[in-house]
């Protein structure tokens, strides 16, 4: 079937609806991609810095209030679990909080690596990704 | 951090007892606010704002389900094949949640209600106990571990049942009169040695004898002390029905081998949030949801 021009136009619209769908689904695919990428690092990053222990790196990569301890306290308890990460597996933004994302992680502890993964909490807190441990 | 270890731990009161889990301040009812009807084939109500329901969907198969703050808790539960499924996720959107704190204060406070109200043991209708089981299980469900979880149970199997054990001077309750039943050993792994290592390990009379304001006693020497050790060895400890599913004393009355190890773990050293304590949590959880009341 041929397009009349009044058809033509109903089909430019359609198309320009279309891709204004797929650019905000992408868009938001984007930043919830973006806000995982964001959070796994900052997984990585604190698991990396924290044999060393120093509270001046890990403190400000620990999510603050809510009841969460002095890094000093949290720090002090991971090593003596012999806290280690072996592999992020997964992350998926909290369905009740977007700026909350939980990372599915692979955990060693004593050099003995659990075989639950176990979910860590990232916040986006003060414009960065926190752990709260 | 007592929630990465923590939450992954959450577990302390889960598996029996530390009484502060269903605790509730001095002079208030925990039943109060509780709405809660019960009819055949079903369980509902709601609780501040928490609503929740139990129903037989099929002859022995019960749907449970738990919503507050956002988040659904549900459970499909084949009693009679000793097979369920576990799941929690935002009501809103159907995506994964996690259970926090103040999640976990909700459930617990719940629970305490429930327990209050229901009829203990078998005597409350399936639908109602096994609520009454899945809420005592997420009121301590670790943040560290996914909502969504098949659990299995099978006696023998999954889980080993400790009745007997759970008895002093011929009663299930009361005074123990000085005449016990000690179970040997209830124990756990950490970062102080193996399941062997006798600093892991305690003494235990199982049961529902006696508590300390909410606690459980040791013998230190010869005298009964109110509170926890740390990593004795093989002291003799009792009360807050050691051995018992369930935060605290609640409204079933089974011991198991799994909850027993559990409390051996939380209430000895380890904090509410101890990591080592998460695998004695996940080993009791089919203990929690099928073993049968011992009395």
């Amino acid at each position: 079937m041929a397009c009349t021009p009044r058809h033509g136009g109903a089909v430019r619209v359609a198309r320009a609806c279309g891709l204004l769908l797929a650019l905000a689904t992408l868009a938001c695919a984007s930043s919830e991609s973006r806000k995982k990428e964001a959070a796994q690092a900052s997984v990585r990053a604190f698991f990396a810095a924290l044999p060393e222990g120093d509270c001046k790196v890990l403190g400000p990569m620990l999510a603050t209030g809510g009841g969460a301890q002095p890094c000093e306290d949290t720090v002090r308890e991971l090593l003596e679990h012999g806290m280690e990460l072996v592999e992020v597996l997964d992350a998926a933004v909290d369905g009740r909080d977007p700026d909350a994302v939980l990372v599915q992680a692979k955990v060693a502890r004593d050099g003995t690596v659990r075989e639950t993964p176990y979910i860590l909490r990232v916040e986006r807190q003060g414009g960065g990704w926190k752990l709260r441990l | 951090m007592r929630k990465i270890l923590g939450a992954l731990a959450a577990v302390v009161l889960f598996a029996c007892g530390s009484p502060s889990g269903t605790s509730t301040e001095p002079g208030a009812q925990p039943s109060e606010g509780l709405k809660l009807t019960v009819e055949p084939g079903t369980t509902q109500g709601t609780y501040g704002e928490v609503k929740f329901s139990s129903r037989e969907v099929e002859p022995g198969v019960y749907r449970l389900e738990v919503r507050f703050d956002g988040m659904t808790l549900t459970g499909l539960l084949d009693a009679e094949n000793g097979v369920s499924t576990l799941d929690g996720f935002a009501e809103a959107n159907g995506r994964d949640t996690q259970m926090t704190d103040k999640d976990r204060e909700v459930v617990a406070a719940l629970y305490a209600a429930l327990n209050a109200e229901l009829p203990s043991g078998d005597a409350a209708t399936p639908e109602a106990k096994y609520l009454r089981r899945a809420v005592g299980l997420w009121a301590e469900y670790p943040s560290t571990v996914q909502m969504q979880r098949t659990v299995m149970g099978e006696q023998g199997r999954g889980y080993t049942m400790l009745c007997s054990y759970a008895k002093c001077n011929g009663k299930w309750t009361g005074s123990c009169g000085g005449v016990y039943n000690w179970y040997s050993y209830a124990k756990h792994d950490c970062q102080h040695g193996g399941w062997d290592y006798t600093r892991n390990q305690q003494i235990a009379q199982l049961g529902d004898h006696t508590s300390c304001s909410g606690d459980e006693f040791y013998l230190n020497g010869s005298t009964w002390v109110c509170g926890e050790p740390d990593h004795w060895s093989r002291p003799k400890v009792m009360g807050s029905c050691f051995g018992r599913c369930g935060g605290g004393c609640g409204g079933d009355t089974q011991y198991t081998l799994d909850a027993t190890n559990h409390d051996g773990c939380v209430r000895n050293g380890h904090a509410l949030a101890s990591a080592y304590c998460d695998d004695q949590f996940m080993s009791a959880t089919d203990d929690e949801l099928f073993a049968s009341n011992c009395y």
